[in-house]
């Protein structure tokens, strides 16, 4: 619903500006597949080398981004183009910098406080703001994780800050 | 068909029994609750199943997925709020029903016309798909690549959404399945000098970044919570009742196994035809949409008929058709397990196993969503934003652990952004996801058409399966282009 009210809203004066967005990031994104598949040989000896499907997949990714563009130019913006602009950023932001504490504290403080901050973050990415509502997704994040490490996951992982460096 | 029987019977182990049992406690609670959806629960379970064998991860797994489409119709009938997109056709008439004090009677016809769909598929798939895979041995690799190839082009224009960005995020997903190291040479592709790439890119960090933590963003993006319940009241329902359900769910069951052949039909498209396929019938009570019991009937049996029959194209030529079977295929590959021709002859005992378990499993869903429906009803009130964290922690958990690399854990950040950024554009994950999967297949059965041909590329005309693949996709290509001209041409005509 929420969709229908957004699409073919124009996007302002170019109403074909938000339309050729999504075949440009996906195109942009084959032109870099096809530079690199360029760059290895179709072809060793009578062979088919490494190359030759990946510049035929690659090259159809931007031969078809470009139609895609071309046909929603046509359509003069009035496919469906999501809500770019519309939709709070803050849920994907902070569940995205979840995963990125993971990656950034798990070699170094260990497996349950990577959890609760990992939680804490994912938490207020879903709209908690109270104190209280933090301390209880830290707390059930930090005793999901010990349960996890401590039963599932191989006894060599590092469950807390000092035997993370051992 | 006696020995058939008896290997069913056989697999029938207390692993088997105990494992669908969760599979569909956990598919009716996806099925409840609103926001996350089969595959992206079915991609989070994933690295559970690594202490599994093949047998009973995929047993748990297709549990979750047929199970999810029981717990559907129970919201969707209550609340008008399905928490998958399969219960959106149920909930046209069973919410109706609900609210003319009729929830019991809609919520158990539902199950019934479901299990009925569920055993007849079960039966359908355990004797059609033993002879499609042993026909499928005999197709040659042009064939198979030519099959793929139809099976990729079907999955692009019958998906949701619009088919040539569906095709383009197919050729993507290929892409990314051939970075690795090049099976014909040795040599390592798309790799950037990443040497934890020379392996490929792990299905889990992928799953788990698209259909996992981007799908969660999505559903916190767009999420809403029921303002009331309905009350359940007595869940039987009335001899009439089961007289007027009884047609549209035989009717709904083999619209339902057909259509979930096709590659690229969704659940909610078999609900949705067979909906429509009821409008030529005289309905017996309340008109169709006014709370006519053959609107929850003929949904429910489609969607579990299709989301069981799915199953054939992948078991038989290794074609997924949709993306929870994707990750399904993905969850046999990582278990060492290719789908394809010759699966089933060569695991005749997972074979009989996973369609046993679909009969008791149909059977177990029934016992939990009968009895049990306001309680699932009441699961509702449990905010889904509450166990958004520690979802991410378990997502987090399961793609560090499956090699533990935090590679991997990049590689699902990576995934989760650019997911994030095509749902917010107004595209699907899905056909990636599939391009994924069967770009490689489709390379390995070129590669081997063109070395047993001299690389002689006419032999995919001269192929007879082949050639019906090529010609069906040119002509659907044609009417495809075609169709927008040919809607500007009537347009002036019809001024």
């Amino acid at each position: 619903m929420e969709r229908d009210q957004h699409s073919g809203d124009g996007g302002g004066r170019h109403p074909w500006a938000r339309s050729v967005v999504a075949p440009l990031v996906v195109g942009v994104s084959g032109l870099g597949l096809l530079t690199v598949a360029l760059s290895q040989p179709a072809f060793v000896g009578m062979r088919i080398g490494p190359g030759l499907f990946a510049q035929i997949f690659a090259g159809g990714v931007c031969a078809l981004s470009c139609l895609w563009a071309v046909a929603a130019v046509a359509n003069r913006g009035t496919e469906d183009t999501g809500d770019l602009r519309h939709a709070s950023l803050l849920p994907g932001v902070f569940l995205i910098a979840a995963v990125v504490s993971f990656i950034v504290l798990r070699p170094a403080v260990g497996l349950v406080l990577t959890g609760v901050v990992a939680g804490v973050l994912a938490s207020i990415g879903t709209g908690d703001r109270s104190v209280r509502a933090l301390v209880v997704s830290a707390s059930a994040a930090g005793v999901v994780a010990w349960v996890i490490g401590t039963l599932l996951l191989p006894p060599t992982t590092p469950l807390w800050p000092w035997s993370a460096h051992l | 068909m006696i020995d058939q029987l008896a290997a069913f019977a056989g697999a029938l182990t207390f692993q088997t029994l105990a494992l669908t049992f969760v599979g569909a406690l956990v598919g009716t609670l996806v099925g409840v609750l609103p926001g996350i959806g089969p595959p992206a629960t079915i991609a989070l379970l994933l690295p559970l199943t690594f202490a599994l064998d093949p047998a009973g991860a995929i047993i748990m797994l297709a549990a979750i997925y047929y199970g999810a489409q029981y717990g559907s119709s129970t919201t969707a009938i209550l609340i008008n709020l399905p928490g998958e997109t399969s219960g959106v056709v149920t909930a046209i008439d069973g919410h109706k029903l609900a609210l003319k004090g009729r929830a019991g009677p809609a919520i158990a016809m539902a199950a019934l016309s479901s299990l009925f769909a569920g055993l007849a598929t079960a039966a359908f798939i355990g004797f059609a798909a033993a002879p499609v895979a042993r026909w499928s041995l005999g197709v040659s690799p042009a064939g198979l690549a030519g099959l793929i190839a139809l099976g990729l082009f079907a999955a692009a224009i019958i998906a949701p959404g619009r088919p040539l960005p569906a095709v383009t995020l197919m050729f993507f997903g290929a892409c990314l399945g051939l970075i690795g190291t090049d099976s014909g040479g040795g040599m390592p592709r798309f790799t950037l000098g990443f040497p934890e790439l020379r392996d490929g890119i792990g299905f889990v960090p992928l799953i788990m970044g698209l259909f996992g933590i981007a799908a969660l963003i999505r559903a916190l993006e767009t999420g809403s919570r029921p303002d009331r319940i309905a009350p359940v009241g007595w869940p039987w329902p009335t001899r009439d009742d089961v007289k007027a359900g009884a047609g549209p769910t035989v009717r709904g069951t083999a619209i339902g196994a057909v259509l979930g052949i096709i590659p690229g039909v969704t659940t909610v498209t078999a609900a949705l035809a067979a909906r429509g396929l009821e409008r030529a019938f005289k309905t017996k009570g309340a008109a169709l949409g006014d709370g006519a019991m053959e609107g929850v009937c003929a949904p429910e049996a489609a969607n579990n008929a299709s989301a069981q029959s799915a199953l054939v194209p992948l078991l038989t030529l290794g074609i997924p058709g949709n993306p929870v079977i994707a990750v399904l295929a993905g969850a046999l590959m990582i278990h060492g397990i290719a789908p394809g021709p010759g699966f089933i002859p060569a695991n005749p005992d997972l074979f009989a196993a996973l369609i046993a378990s679909m009969v008791v499993g149909n059977i177990i869903l029934v016992i939990l969503n009968l009895p049990l429906a306001g309680v699932w009803a009441a699961l509702l009130t449990i905010p889904f934003r509450k166990l958004v964290p520690i979802i991410v922690l378990l997502a987090l958990i399961g793609v560090h652990s499956v090699q533990g690399s935090m590679f991997d854990v990049w590689l699902m950040l990576v995934f989760a952004v650019f997911g994030w950024l095509i749902l917010r554009l107004g595209l699907e994950p899905t056909p990636l996801v599939l391009g994924f999967i069967l770009g490689p297949a489709l390379e390995e059965y070129l590669r081997r058409t063109l070395l047993l041909s001299r690389g002689d590329p006419s032999v995919f005309l001269t192929d007879w399966l082949s050639l019906v693949c090529i010609l069906t996709i040119v002509a659907g290509t044609i009417g495809l282009v075609a169709r927008p001209f040919a809607r500007a041409v009537r347009r002036p005509t019809q001024k």
